[in-house]
């Protein structure tokens, strides 16, 4: 258990470095979208401001996830009780075997419900049908890649 | 799949919680594996009967298997 508890804590300590990283990159994008240095690319000045606060919006979600991550991170790694507590957490096997069988099943309701809005969005829009067919590709291609990776590993 | 761990842990006077941390998995994988929802991986089930001081086959019920 404690090989495995050096390691988790390594893996932490590089968790908290792409939250960090990453915190400090959105801070930055969203200081020069406030005094408007970038700005989407809209044509209507309505949209464009609609959209900068929805971007704006997620941001501020992803700082305060990302806060809250580095947070709960340096507590674990100062305290070995909690780190024992979050190594369980994250390593149950149930849990592992719950979101396993989420992704199985979530990735076969996209799969269907994209070949459905190619159908369905072909006969309204297709713009819709053609970004629905890559969004279908990439997730093929994904799940091939991954399959490839996993197969060869196990 | 059937398991004794419910009465190993009454006999020894042990909570979930505390079977839960001993072999290193959360209490609620316990309660599922008790009462047969989950089967547990085969190197949780020998570390719950490693725990215990039995083998394998002495926790978990296999008999199931052995009818198919």
């Amino acid at each position: 258990m404690e090989k495995e508890l050096k390691l988790y804590k390594k893996s932490l300590r590089l968790q908290t470095v792409f939250y960090s990283v990453s915190l400090v990159l959105l801070i930055i994008m969203m200081a020069l979208s406030v005094f408007e240095v970038i700005r989407p690319v809209f044509p209507d000045e309505r949209w464009q401001s609609m959209w900068n606060g929805f971007l704006f919006g997620l941001s501020a979600v992803y700082v305060v996830v990302s806060i809250l991550g580095i947070v709960k991170n340096r507590k674990a790694q100062q305290n070995e009780a909690e780190l024992k507590k979050m190594y369980i957490q994250t390593h149950d096997e149930r849990e592992q075997a719950i979101s396993r069988r989420c992704g199985q099943t979530a990735l076969i309701f996209e799969l269907v419900g994209l070949l459905f809005a190619i159908v369905i969005g072909g006969f309204f829009s297709p713009v819709v049908s053609f970004v629905c067919i890559g969004c279908l590709l990439y997730l093929c291609l994904v799940v091939v890649s991954l399959r490839i990776y996993f197969g060869k590993r196990m | 799949m059937r398991t004794k761990i419910r009465e190993l842990r009454k006999l020894h006077k042990l909570s979930q919680e505390e079977l839960a941390e001993a072999v290193g998995t959360t209490r609620q994988t316990i309660t599922s594996i008790e009462v047969g929802k989950y089967t547990a991986s085969l190197p949780l089930a020998y570390k719950i009967a490693h725990y215990f001081g039995l083998t394998i086959e002495e926790v978990f019920d296999f008999s199931e298997l052995e009818e198919e």
